[in-house]
C-alpha cells in the first residue's frame, strides 16, 4: 500500500520529519521541543499517559493542527516552518496523501459504508463514480465486510466502523497512515478485530504511526517506539531496546503494565 | 449623494418621526403586555385546564397562528363595525398583534415553566399553597430566567409587526414614512431614516437575545 | 357580476401561489448562500454577512415591501418591474435572513470532528460543506423549512399593500364593491386557515417523527440500548 521505493539507508530523507515541534493552546504549552521522524515502511508506536501530547503530535504530522513552532519536512522537502514560514504547499493535497484514523471512527452518518470509502477517491482523486465504488467494494471484501456495503454507520458495531474507517483511509492510497488511539473507544471484544487488521497492514509494508495504549500490540508490531510525557519525548528508539533496556528510568515506569500478546486483553491498571 | 449625508437635511424630519416612533412604541409595548399575559395564561392552561377548555385553546391558537395578522386586523377593524362593534385602531392593533404573538410564544413560556421540577409544586402544595399560589410564589420565580429569551424575542417581533397597524391608519413609523415620501418625494432620505431607526433599535436586541439564549441554554443542559 | 368575480379570484389565487413559490424558492437559495458565508473560515466575510443578516432581520417585512416599491418605483417605467416582482424581492430578502440563521444553526450543530475527518482526507472547506456537512443538516432542518413555507404564505398577504393582485387584494376590491367587509374578510380568514392549518399539522407531525428518529439513532440512545 505504501510507495516503498526501497530506501533503507539512513542517508535518504525520512518520509516525515519534525524538528523542534511545539504547540501551544492559549498560554498552555501542550507540546515542546519534539524531534521525530518516520521512515518509509516503518511502524512507529507513540505511547504515554494522557496529556502527554501524543495526539497533538500526531495531528501536527498531517497538519490537522498547525504547530506553534518547529519545522516539518516531507521527504526532505520543507513543508513549513513555524511561526515564520507558514506552508506554501497545498495543504489539502498534503493531507490527502496521509491517512488518518480517529479514535471515534468519524464515519459520515449520511453515507453507507461503501459511500464513506468511495467519497474521497471520487471527489479528490477524481476517480469516476464506478471506479471509486469498485475500489471501495474491493476493500470491503478484503476485510470481510462486503455484506455491509449498503449499511449506514449507525447500524454497525464499533469494531466494524473502525475497520471501515481504516478502509476509508486506505482508499486514498496514502504514503502513511496515522492512527489516533484506534481501539480506545471500543468494547474489549472488538479490539482484537481492529488490531488484526492493523497487524495485517503492518505485515504488508504500510507505513504506520500509531498512538495507542495497547502496549502488547506495540511490542509485537512496532519497529520504533516513542515514549512521551508532558508534551515532550522521554525516549524513542527500536522497540526491543525501549521495552527491555530503556535509558531513561521514567520510561520503565510509563511502560510498567506487563507485556502481553496483543491477542489477549491486558489487565486493567 | 453628499446631500444625503448632510445632517441638516434630516432635521426637518426628526420631529414628526419622533411622534410616529412613540406611536410605534405604544403599539409594541401594549401588544407585548398582552402577549406576555395571554401567553403565560395559555401556557398554564395547556396543562391545567379541563378538556373542553383545552380544545378551545387549541382551536384559538390554531386560528391565531394560521391567519395572517393583516387579515385579522382588517377583520376586526373594518369587518366588525359593519355588524355593530367598533373598536378603535390602537386597541385593535394591540389586541390582535398581542394575541397572535401570544399564540406563537405560548409554547416557549410553557417550556420555561417545565424547567421547574414538579417536585417544587408538590413542595408548595404540601406547605399549604393553592395551585395559583404555588404558581405565583414558587414556580414562576424559578421559571422567569428562562422566560427572558422568549420575552425579548416577543418584543423584537412586535416592534416589527407594529408596522402592520399602518394598514388600519395608525400614524406609526411606516405610515408616517409613506406620508413623507408622498408629500416630499424624498424617497431615499426617508428610507434611510427608517432603516437607521429600526437598525439602531433592533440589531442590538437581536444580539442581546442571542446572548441570553446561549446563556440560558447552558443552564438547561447541566 | 358573479362570473367576473370568479375570474378575478381565480387569477388572484394563481398570483398568490406564484408569489409564494417564487419567494420560497429564492429564499432557499439566498439563505443557503448567506448561511455558507456566515460559517466561512474567513473572518471578514463572516462579519459582513452577520451585519447584513442582522440588518435584514431588523427591518419589518412590510417596510421592506414599501421601500422596494418606492425605491424601485422610479425604475418601474424603464425596467418594467411589476409590483409582483417587487414583492417577491422584498419578501425573499426578509425571509432569507431568518432562514439563513436556521441553516447556520444546523451547520454549527454538526460536530467539529466531522469537519476534521473530511479535512484529514484532504477535502477543502467548501467541499466538506457540500459533501459531508450540508447533507447532514437537511433532515433536522425540515420542520423549520416547512415553517418558513407557512410564513411565506402568510406574508404574501402583505403584497396587497403594494397592489399586487393576489388574494387579499381581491378581497379588498370585493369589499369596496359589496360593502360587506365582515363577510368578505371572514371568508378570507377562513381561506387562509383552510390552507395553512393542514400544513401546520403536517409540519408538527414531521417534527415529531424527525425528533423520534434522532432520539432512536443518537449515540447516547444506542449506548443505552447496548
Amino acid at each position: 500500500m505504501t510507495t516503498d521505493e526501497g530506501r533503507g539507508t539512513g542517508s535518504s530523507p525520512a518520509l516525515i520529519e519534525v524538528v523542534g515541534l511545539g504547540k501551544d493552546f492559549g498560554s498552555k504549552s501542550v507540546l515542546d521541543g519534539v524531534d521525530f521522524r518516520v521512515e518509509s515502511g516503518e511502524k512507529v508506536c507513540i505511547v504515554g499517559p494522557s496529556g502527554s501530547g501524543k495526539t497533538t503530535l500526531l495531528r501536527c504530522l498531517n497538519l490537522l493542527i498547525e504547530p506553534s513552532r518547529g519545522t516539518l519536512l516531507h521527504r526532505g522537502e520543507l513543508v513549513g516552518e513555524w511561526p515564520d514560514r507558514r506552508p506554501a504547499i497545498d495543504l489539502k493535497a498534503y493531507r490527502s496523501r496521509i491517512g488518518f484514523v480517529f479514535q471515534h471512527f468519524e464515519l459520515f452518518p449520511h453515507l453507507t459504508a461503501l459511500g464513506n470509502i468511495a467519497l474521497a477517491p471520487r471527489h479528490i482523486l477524481g476517480e469516476s463514480r464506478a471506479d471509486a465504488r469498485r475500489k471501495a467494494q474491493g476493500l470491503l471484501t478484503r476485510i470481510g465486510l462486503d455484506h455491509l456495503a449498503d449499511a449506514h454507520p449507525h447500524t454497525l458495531s464499533g469494531g466494524q466502523k473502525q475497520r471501515i474507517a481504516i478502509a476509508r483511509a486506505l482508499a486514498m492510497e496514502p504514503e502513511l497512515i496515522l492512527f489516533d488511539e484506534p481501539t480506545s473507544a471500543l468494547d474489549p471484544e472488538m479490539v482484537g478485530e481492529v488490531l488484526s487488521m492493523m497487524a495485517a497492514l503492518a505485515a504488508g509494508g504500510t507505513t504506520m504511526v500509531i498512538v495507542t495504549h495497547e502496549l502488547g500490540f506495540a511490542h509485537e508490531i512496532a519497529d520504533k517506539v516513542v515514549v512521551m510525557e508532558s508534551g515532550g519525548i522521554v525516549e524513542q528508539g527500536p522497540t526491543k531496546e525501549v521495552f527491555d533496556n530503556p535509558r531513561n528510568p521514567r520510561t520503565r515506569e510509563i511502560l510498567r503494565p506487563p507485556k502481553t500478546t496483543w491477542g489477549q486483553t491486558a489487565p486493567i491498571v | 449623494m453628499p446631500e444625503l449625508l448632510a445632517a441638516t437635511s434630516y432635521s426637518s424630519l426628526t420631529g414628526e418621526f419622533l411622534r410616529a416612533g412613540i406611536e410605534t412604541l405604544k403599539i409594541a409595548f401594549g401588544a407585548w403586555a398582552v402577549s406576555a399575559v395571554a401567553g403565560l395564561l395559555l401556557a398554564v392552561a395547556r396543562d391545567a385546564a379541563i378538556w373542553p377548555l383545552k380544545v378551545l385553546i387549541a382551536l384559538l391558537t390554531a386560528v391565531l397562528r394560521s391567519i395572517p395578522q393583516l387579515i385579522l386586523l382588517y377583520l376586526i377593524f373594518f369587518g366588525l363595525p359593519s355588524v355593530g362593534i367598533q373598536i378603535d385602531a390602537l386597541l385593535t392593533a394591540i389586541l390582535v398583534l398581542g394575541l397572535a404573538d401570544a399564540a406563537f410564544n405560548a409554547e416557549y413560556y410553557r417550556g420555561s415553566l417545565l424547567t421547574v421540577p414538579h417536585t417544587q409544586r408538590e413542595a408548595g402544595t404540601s406547605l399549604g399553597f393553592s395551585r395559583l399560589g404555588t404558581m405565583r410564589h414558587i414556580v414562576l420565580p424559578q421559571a422567569m430566567l428562562y422566560m427572558i429569551a422568549p420575552l425579548l424575542n416577543s418584543f423584537l417581533s412586535l416592534i416589527k409587526t407594529a408596522t402592520l397597524a399602518s394598514a388600519i391608519g395608525l400614524p406609526e413609523i411606516l405610515y408616517h414614512s409613506q406620508n413623507e415620501i408622498q408629500t416630499t418625494g424624498e424617497v431615499t432620505r426617508v428610507i434611510v431614516v427608517v432603516i437607521v431607526i429600526y437598525a439602531v433599535v433592533c440589531m442590538p436586541l437581536i444580539r442581546l437575545t442571542a446572548y441570553v439564549e446561549r446563556r440560558t441554554k447552558e443552564r438547561l443542559y447541566t | 357580476m358573479q362570473g367576473s368575480w370568479a375570474w378575478t379570484l381565480y387569477h388572484a389565487l394563481g398570483t398568490t401561489i406564484r408569489l409564494c413559490l417564487v419567494t420560497f424558492g429564492a429564499s432557499l437559495v439566498l439563505s443557503a448562500l448567506l448561511a455558507t458565508a456566515s460559517s466561512a473560515p474567513w473572518r471578514p466575510l463572516r462579519i459582513v454577512t452577520r451585519l447584513v443578516v442582522d440588518l435584514l432581520r431588523s427591518i419589518p417585512i412590510l417596510a421592506l415591501l414599501i421601500f422596494v416599491y418606492y425605491g424601485l418605483g422610479k425604475y418601474t417605467a424603464s425596467w418594467q418591474i411589476s409590483p409582483f416582482w417587487m414583492a417577491a424581492i422584498a419578501l425573499t430578502l426578509g425571509e432569507s435572513a431568518f432562514l439563513s440563521e436556521i441553516f447556520r444553526a444546523g451547520i454549527e450543530a454538526i460536530p467539529r470532528s466531522q469537519w476534521e475527518a473530511a479535512k484529514s482526507l484532504g477535502f477543502s472547506w467548501l467541499a466538506t460543506l457540500r459533501l459531508v456537512i450540508a447533507p447532514q443538516t437537511l433532515l433536522p432542518s425540515m420542520p423549520a423549512i416547512v415553517n418558513m413555507g407557512i410564513f411565506t404564505l402568510k406574508d404574501s398577504s402583505l403584497a396587497s399593500i403594494i397592489a399586487v393582485p393576489e388574494i387579499t387584494q381581491a378581497a379588498n376590491d370585493l369589499v369596496s364593491d359589496t360593502f360587506m367587509p365582515f363577510q368578505v374578510f371572514s371568508l378570507l380568514a377562513l381561506f387562509y386557515l383552510g390552507i395553512i392549518l393542514p400544513f401546520t399539522i403536517v409540519a408538527g407531525l414531521a417534527e415529531r417523527l424527525i425528533a423520534r428518529y434522532y432520539g432512536l439513532h443518537s449515540d447516547r440512545a444506542r449506548a443505552a440500548r447496548a
